[in-house]
């Protein structure tokens, strides 16, 4: 699957699973990729979430909102210290991304990814 | 209800396909919970001092009161009431009253006052003493004993019998 992101004066199309997080920066979004490219989109981080809650399936939980600046996908999340506030994304081969957020935040996160594993 | 999509904590994550919250506890409504634990906290803390301190002042002062109160009552009534016994005598051709307290309660009084009301019981003055060695100059009574005239020394001489 394809995902697009279009404005009046730009458009980006990535497969999905090219995706590893997206990253609020004010009233724009970054879009980083695997390969470590990135896309700055005129859009805010809200607007990208409903377009990717549009385009994907309701049963497809990959994409989790973290906080107020990003998006991640989980599928390329390896590694979580809530207490140290440390996320960190990657492959395990060629990309490596390392974020922070809210305690809180990443506690749930780690939690919730632990009962969809159980399930 | 579905939150709208930028209406999300920092301490929230969310579904994006579904619009799910997974932590639903916003920052404001946590400081509102901690706020009402340590106001209740505290609430009992000072509720436990008052009702340990009230209970000191029921329990312990009062008893500190009654006991100081119950023994003084105790100890004048075991010696039932207070009185005077006067006693006329005559030393040496000069009357006296004698004037012994029984079963009363010494009180201090300092000032005119006490030299205007009638209540006085007993006035009394001490032995002069000699100088030179010390002895009782004069008649006196001491310990309701009427000493020599003139004793040089009290312990040379024993009190004379009435």
């Amino acid at each position: 699957m394809r995902l697009r992101f279009s404005t009046n004066t730009e458009m980006v199309q990535i497969p999905d699973d090219t995706l590893a997080y997206v990253e609020a920066d004010g009233n724009y979004s970054t879009l980083h990729m695997a390969d470590g490219s990135q896309y700055v989109l005129t859009l805010q981080l809200g607007q990208v979430e409903k377009r990717l809650a549009d385009l994907l399936n309701q049963h497809d939980t990959r994409f989790i909102r973290i906080g107020k600046s990003l998006i991640i996908n989980q599928a390329y999340l390896s590694f979580i210290n809530y207490t140290r506030q440390r996320m960190i994304l990657s492959d395990c081969r060629t990309f490596r991304h390392e974020l922070s957020a809210s305690k809180e935040a990443l506690k749930a996160l780690k939690d919730y990814i632990e009962k969809e594993v159980i399930k | 209800m579905k939150k709208a999509q930028s209406d999300i904590d920092d301490n929230e994550i969310r579904i994006v396909s579904q619009g799910r919250i997974r932590d639903g506890i916003p920052q404001t409504r946590k400081r509102w919970g901690w706020t009402i634990i340590i106001t209740s906290i505290v609430a009992l803390i000072i509720g436990t001092v008052i009702a340990v301190n009230q209970d000191d002042v029921d329990n312990i002062a009062p008893s500190q009161t009654d006991s100081l109160n119950e023994s003084i009552i105790t100890d004048a009534e075991s010696h039932g009431r207070g009185y005077a016994v006067a006693k006329d005598t005559v030393i040496d051709d000069i009357e006296l009253t004698l004037i012994t307290p029984l079963n009363c309660i010494p009180d201090l009084v300092v000032g005119a006052s006490a030299m205007n009301g009638n209540t006085h019981a007993i006035v009394c003055q001490g032995p002069d003493l000699r100088a030179d060695n010390g002895g009782i100059v004069g008649m006196c009574v001491v310990d309701g004993n009427l000493e020599k005239p003139g004793a040089i020394d009290p312990l040379a001489f024993p009190p004379l019998q009435r």
